[in-house]
């Protein structure tokens, strides 16, 4: 097992996940009686959903504890959760106007959910913008902290708005189980599971980038300071 | 709303072009995984050369002063 990981052999587990992923949305899952065969943009809907959660509640836990520890470890795991967060909340927004095209008849409506997704999206560019305003490593990491929590605060209420309010964005988990058939729900669940596994191949590539950028830039400060630059 | 076949064969023909699309993809992930284990062993070697030596600051000339030049 420790070979597997430390060789990236865990790697190549994810390739039949996604293309079984694929296979239960495409043509083991059943039509749905209303929406047909566009109910299927769902499972990919919710699986950028879920990543986008786990994304942005990864930078809002990394960004705490680097305010706290001061480690720029930390940073890096926030800056890469966040930048695949935003990845996966454009994917969430596509696939819902192209769902919402299908289902309401409409490409966008200032709904609840909508909004409230549409100023997270807006929230974490703009998270990702400051990061790059600032060459002083430690000033940017706290300005950025403080930044991924504020925008963090949105999450709990994109996720209760179609509770909250009057919403036309249907709720599929509710008190009393999901509410969908099961053959959906297994579907929707290998999707969520497919997809936090690309989210986790993709932070361990983007977390050793960044990771390499920092120590590149330590090295090159070393030199500059030697060559008295 | 039931499907036709015809419809359910589109739906087949896009499950094999999402699956072709996420092979490539993967393939290209694979390269990026391998890279970035590169890049982070080679520069974790860069850092322990930086701890242990000073940069290689040359303390004479690279060619020796005495060497006989070329008659003209």
């Amino acid at each position: 097992m420790k070979k597997l990981v430390k060789a990236d052999g865990w790697y190549w587990l994810l390739l039949p996940l996604m293309v079984g992923a694929l296979y239960l949305d495409f043509v083991w899952s059943p039509d749905d009686r209303i929406l047909g065969a566009s109910q299927r943009i769902f499972y990919f809907h919710m699986g950028a959903a879920a990543v986008v959660l786990l994304a942005f509640s990864i930078t809002a836990v990394a960004s705490v504890t680097y305010l706290l520890t001061r480690n720029l470890a930390w940073d890096v795991w926030a800056a890469a959760s966040a930048e695949i967060g935003t990845v996966f909340t454009t994917m969430v927004l596509v696939s819902g106007t192209l769902w919402g095209r299908a289902a309401w008849g409409i490409w966008w409506t200032w709904d609840p959910r909508l909004t409230s997704t549409l100023i997270l999206w807006v929230l974490f560019a703009g998270y990702l913008l400051l990061r790059d305003s600032s060459d002083n490593v430690y000033r940017r990491a706290t300005y950025a902290a403080v930044l991924a929590l504020v925008a963090f605060a949105d999450v709990p209420i994109d996720y209760m708005a179609i509770r909250w309010w009057h919403s036309i964005h249907p709720v599929v988990i509710t008190d009393h189980g999901v509410n969908m058939a099961p053959h959906m729900v297994d579907a929707m669940l290998v999707s969520i599971v497919a997809f936090i596994g690309l989210f986790v191949t993709w932070m361990v590539i983007r977390v050793r980038l960044l990771r390499t950028e920092m120590a590149i830039d330590q090295v090159k400060n070393l030199w500059r300071g030697r060559a008295g630059v | 709303m039931m499907m036709t076949a015809q419809e359910k064969m589109y739906l087949l023909f896009l499950f094999l072009a999402y699956s072709a699309l996420f092979v490539v993809m993967f393939g290209f992930m694979f390269k990026m995984l391998q890279k970035t284990r590169q890049l982070a062993r080679d520069i974790a070697l860069l850092a322990d050369e930086e701890g242990k030596q000073d940069l290689p600051v040359a303390d004479a000339p690279s060619v020796a002063p005495h060497v006989r030049s070329r008659e003209l």
